[in-house]
């Protein structure tokens, strides 16, 4: 009796090992949350509203480039009007604010509020950044669309330090991101 | 144990208490769900590898005691105006502080009152953003730089800038001690339990 309750107590401390093992994800992408509403991904479309620097169009368009070269399911398309789901793109000069660019959005039961996501380019704090950082800014936002949220380590696009990553020059999503993206949408 | 009348009562109040806080739990958790959804806000921000490249891009590096709560603005850009109908404006906090030494940049600064600017707690953000958060009445470094605030935010006034996510707010831990709020940050610099001595910090950023 007593030799049965050790077995079974071992059983379950081996059980719970694979379980955690089984369940921890050999990705390195972390889910947002919150990703636009299922079925409506294709495409995205992505609205400019009154961008007043050029360069963050051509960033903004590279990171969609990136994106759509991608095997993720959605693809972004621009548009003039109001077409859900939608990123809202935008710039503005926020100089006592410490951001590159955010996105910012709410949530009702796992999907984007009106499926709509707002992108915001900081200009006050971009004039350091050459093209090719604000591309990388721009892939990493984008990302967040795809319902992605931040990583902390590797060289992937959504690292949290995206916009001064000095140890990974990745200006396109890796492996990781690609397959977070294909894992929530 | 005979059951009395009395002990009947008891279970059945027990029975109703336990009942109602079962319901009034399952509301609270569902009334917060269904609620109006809090804008979330994940930001890209400047992570600098070591201090050195911290203090490169500051304007200076100045050891303060804050001195008023924050008082908070709403914050468009430039123009004052929402680009877009539904654009949330950007919530910043400016807090009052005295400079009590001036480690790098502007000496005279020392003995001076300063404006800084926070990111609101309420802003829901990244973890790394409420590191950087000044309490009243607390002494701490900073490593910031200085910028004239839109029309909106202090009236326009100049408003120092720590570096975001804890990376322009040093805790003064003791008279020789200081230490970072975030394991993220500066990993080469703060090594085995995020603080160095106020000798060896002052040393890294001459």
């Amino acid at each position: 009796m007593k030799k049965t309750i050790v077995k079974g107590i071992w059983a379950s401390v081996l059980g719970t090992i694979l379980g955690l093992l089984a369940g921890t994800s050999a990705n390195a992408y972390t889910p947002l949350g919150c990703t636009c509403a299922s079925g409506t991904i294709n495409p995205i479309s992505f609205r400019f509203y009154s961008v007043g620097d050029s360069t963050l169009v051509t960033a903004t368009k590279a990171g969609v480039v990136a994106w759509n070269d991608t095997s993720t399911p959605g693809y972004f398309e621009e548009t003039t009007i109001s077409l859900d789901p939608e990123v809202n793109v935008t710039d503005g000069t926020f100089p006592t604010d410490n951001f590159y660019a955010k996105i910012s959005h709410s949530c009702i039961n796992g999907h984007f509020n009106g499926n709509e996501v707002n992108f915001i380019w900081n200009n006050a704090r971009l004039n350091t950044r050459t093209s090719s950082q604000k591309s990388r800014i721009a892939v990493h936002e984008l990302g967040h669309s795809h319902g992605l949220d931040h990583v902390s380590t590797g060289c992937h696009i959504m690292r949290f330090d995206v916009g001064y990553m000095t140890d990974c020059s990745r200006t396109t999503p890796s492996s990781d991101d690609i397959a977070g993206a294909n894992a929530l949408n | 144990m005979k059951i009395t009348a009395r002990n009947q009562s008891v279970r059945i109040l027990m029975f109703a208490i336990a009942t109602t806080s079962a319901i009034v739990i399952y509301l609270f958790i569902n009334s917060s769900v269904s609620g109006t959804p809090q804008v979330i806000t994940e930001y890209s921000i400047p992570i600098f590898p070591t201090i050195s490249d911290a203090v490169k891009a500051s304007d200076g590096v100045l050891e303060i005691q804050i001195v008023s709560t924050p008082t908070t603005y709403e914050d468009f850009g430039e123009d004052s105006k929402p680009d877009f109908p539904g654009q949330e404006p950007e919530l910043i906090e400016i807090v009052n502080a005295r400079v009590i030494s001036v480690i790098s940049g502007n000496s005279n600064l020392q003995g001076k009152d300063i404006l800084l600017s926070q990111t609101p707690t309420s802003q829901n953000q990244e973890d790394s953003d409420i590191s950087s958060r000044m309490k009243n009445g607390t002494r701490v470094i900073v490593i910031g730089y200085l910028v004239t605030a839109n029309k909106d935010v202090a009236n326009g006034a100049q408003v120092w800038v720590p570096h975001a996510s804890g990376q322009g707010v040093l805790d003064i831990t003791s008279d020789v001690s200081i230490s970072v709020r975030s394991d993220l940050i500066y990993t080469s610099d703060f090594i085995n339990g995020q603080s160095m001595s106020r000798a060896s910090f002052e040393a890294l950023i001459k």
